[in-house]
């Protein structure tokens, strides 16, 4: 899949939320950067996963692709158009074919209305597929795609179970034969045995319709097993980028690393096996992000220039990107010693030629 | 801890059925696997157990018995059967998880165990033996002395299960002073080592905090803080780190696993993450339709998996790490209506190894088909089957 053309261009991405003072003047004392500086490709026909824990900015980073969310810096170009230059008309039409399926399908769904009206309402506002026969049609066809039977076009959302409502929320992103789809947290709201169904209907969906997916969610083992590469968030910027399985088995970022050690696999001899790396502390807020790298608070190989550079995301072989001076010291590599999780200490790491390490 | 303290202290069906009233088919199936209480003898080996970390004793007598436990509701649409005859033992220092999906009845069956189910609409019958008492018919008044002291809970959002207008303090405090007579002053002094214990940097000044000044990984550490406060013999986590991140909900598993060991607590781990679970627990228990489907010792579960049901769910968890498989093994359909279960074996309708009709008519038994190994099917998954997973 990695070898298609570019569908979604993504440069230095950047949505700031202004602060203000509580005073008369309401003063702008600053600004929450949910996403800063975030740069990714998502090549036509594959799974790009974004992952994170809360509050990385991940959702914020889906939302401002089809500026549901404005940015306030960087380009987007979609399919050759910048999507940031539309008016709100043809940002409409853009709309089209990107879309959106959201986590929590018993909020996104509108509970007056049939499930059969939500999945119209994109043709209504499109006018595509016009007069009633042929929009029931289409919106029946949609339901069996997603494996709903066509006549519950009827029904309300409350009378579906979990699983089925993402399903009806997967056929609503699905009514304008969308290029691209942004999957919010698809799945973290159902129960496991349903998150597979959904996983595989979107698998299924992709390689039917050639649908090209940026799937957003916590969960490392289902973005692994969706996706073909995956870009992991932290504090608002991408910190590594890589191949789905190349990242599970060589993290380049600490960051990544510590994420991927701590995910539980249902394995109890692996399970005991393991180190984990525990980070310590909580992620600093987004109002003031720390100097340099941001994840240098929590990162037990931080070493100097991590409070004063910021790291830039540059090649570290093979098609993975990482942001870390670990990586980055020219034509130096710094080797890993001792235990991972030893706090603070930074001044026993060693500095070796990458030829040696 | 030697080997001989079998993981397998199960008692899934009653065998004994000393005070089990009524002839629910549990039971009478049961006779057949009866003689056979794993825990009375230590030769069916440690199978499961974890002698590496575990606390568990297998050799004490359990510090929590549960029979047929029943919990129904009167709805709308009828009754709901909830949780249909429930029975196990629970030891000092072990680690009982228990599994299952949205409306297995994991949640509501430990809730029962403490009197938080109200009724009506409820209607919890059976016996939960605790410290020689039947737990379930002891008076309100002495529900809440053991409540929060001998049997503490934790919930699964912080958020929700803690008072937003009382401070930290207060709130830790609160249980300490109650059960434990505690001054003030005292329970403050015992509070902020609490604290300290958890987690919490710098716990003294933020005593007087509010749960909204805490992130939500360090309000899952003052519940901990909370349900330990008293030292309870048994504590409930229901689903303690699901609403966390994962490198938060690492270190409330490490924290939880620390302080068992220290204080020799029981746990019962109520949670639908399978991955979790191969982590922390020492036996492991599968709920589905409100019954147990599948128990034994946590390695055996994941190595062979007896029930269609546990093999489905294993089978439809995308593993970190693992080789790129096509689809997951989904299980096709919907978890039972309580209100409408099934006839026969509520998993019938998605089984894949369904066989004959006896399937949909007849309740199967939960028999020990290896040694501390309890599945509820009539027939085992076939070997092919479960190594296609």
């Amino acid at each position: 899949m990695s070898s298609g053309e570019v569908l979604l261009d993504v440069r230095d991405l950047q949505v700031w939320f202004p602060e203000h003072g509580r005073g008369l003047l309401r003063r702008l004392t600053g600004h929450v950067k949910a996403v800063d500086g975030v740069s990714f490709e998502v090549r036509r026909g594959e799974t790009l996963g974004l992952v994170g824990e809360s509050g990385c900015g991940k959702s914020t980073t889906g939302l401002a692709l089809l500026r549901l969310v404005e940015p306030t810096g960087g380009t987007v170009v979609f399919d050759g158009q910048d999507v940031m230059e539309l008016d709100k008309k043809r940002l409409r039409g853009l709309r089209r074919r990107m879309a959106m399926i959201f986590q929590d399908p018993m909020a996104s769904l509108n509970p007056r209305r049939s499930i059969g009206d939500t999945v119209a309402e994109p043709l209504e506002i499109h006018g595509l597929h016009e007069g009633k026969q042929a929009r029931r049609a289409r919106v029946g066809e949609l339901l069996e795609i997603v494996g709903l039977n066509p006549e519950y076009r009827n029904r309300y959302p409350h009378e579906f179970s979990g699983g089925q409502r993402q399903r009806v929320g997967i056929a609503r992103a699905l009514a304008c034969e969308p290029d691209f789809i942004v999957a919010d947290e698809p799945i973290a709201s159902l129960d496991v045995s349903i998150q597979a169904q959904v996983l595989n209907l979107m698998e299924r969906l992709q390689g039917e319709l050639g649908l090209t997916y940026l799937f957003i969610a916590h969960d490392l083992s289902a973005v692994q097993h969706i996706s073909d590469r995956i870009a992991v968030m932290y504090l608002g910027r991408i910190v590594e980028i890589a191949d789905a399985y190349r990242l599970s088995a060589e993290p380049k970022h600490p960051y990544a690393e510590a994420l991927l050690s701590a995910v539980p696999v249902p394995d109890p001899e692996r399970e005991r096996q393991r180190t984990r790396i525990i980070l310590q502390g909580d992620v600093p807020s987004p109002l003031d992000p720390p100097s340099g790298c941001n994840f240098r608070t929590r990162c037990p190989y931080v070493f100097e220039p991590c409070a004063t550079v910021d790291p830039d995301l540059q090649p570290v072989g093979d098609g993975q990107l990482a942001a870390c001076h670990l990586h980055g010291v020219v034509g130096q590599e710094v080797e890993r010693s001792a235990h991972p999780n030893r706090g603070e200490g930074g001044e026993e790491l060693v500095i070796a030629d990458s030829a040696t390490s | 801890m030697s080997d001989s303290s079998s993981a397998s202290g199960s008692r899934p069906d009653q065998s004994d059925s000393s005070s089990a009233s009524g002839s629910r088919p549990d039971q009478s199936d049961s006779s057949s696997a009866s003689g056979s209480r794993p825990d009375q003898s230590d030769s069916s080996s440690a199978s499961g157990s974890r002698p590496d970390q575990s606390a568990a004793d297998y050799d004490a007598d359990p510090v929590l018995r549960v029979n047929d436990l029943q919990v129904r509701f009167g709805t709308k649409r009828g009754r709901a059967d909830v949780v249909n005859g429930l029975n196990y033992d629970l030891y000092p220092g072990e680690t009982l998880a228990l599994v299952g999906e949205s409306g297995s009845g994991k949640s509501v069956s430990t809730l029962a165990l403490l009197g938080l189910v109200p009724q009506p609409p409820g209607r919890v019958t059976g016996e939960v033996v605790y410290g020689g008492r039947d737990l379930l018919a002891i008076s309100d008044e002495e529900m809440r002395k053991v409540r929060g002291n001998d049997i503490a809970m934790i919930f699964q959002d912080p958020m929700t299960s803690l008072n937003p207008v009382l401070t930290i303090g207060q709130q830790v405090t609160e249980g300490m002073r109650l059960h434990l007579g505690l001054s003030e002053d005292d329970a403050r002094t015992r509070a902020v080592e609490l604290l300290t214990q958890v987690g919490i940097p710098s716990a003294e000044s933020r005593l007087d905090n509010y749960p909204h000044q805490f992130s939500g990984g360090m309000r899952q550490r003052v519940m901990i803080a909370i349900g330990l406060a008293c030292e309870p013999k048994v504590l409930i986590a229901d689903e303690p780190t699901t609403a966390l991140d994962v490198t938060i909900q690492a270190q409330i598993v490490e924290l939880i696993n620390g302080l068992q060991a220290e204080l020799g607590t029981a746990v019962i781990w109520i949670t639908h993450d399978l991955g979790v679970v191969a982590g922390l627990a020492d036996r492991v228990m599968v709920m589905y339709g409100g019954r147990i489907v599948e128990q034994s010792g946590v390695d055996d579960l994941y190595d062979e998996p007896l029930h269609p049901y546990t093999d489905g769910l294993l089978g439809s968890l995308p593993v970190l790490g693992a080789g790129r498989k096509k689809q997951l093994a989904a299980i096709p359909g919907l978890p039972p209506d309580p209100t409408a279960m099934p006839s026969g074996c509520a998993f019938w309708p998605r089984c894949p190894h369904r066989l004959d009709e006896r399937c949909e008519s007849e309740q199967p038994p939960l028999r020990e088909t290896r040694p501390g190994h309890w599945s509820r099917c009539f027939y085992e998954v076939p070997e092919d089957q479960a190594a296609a997973r």
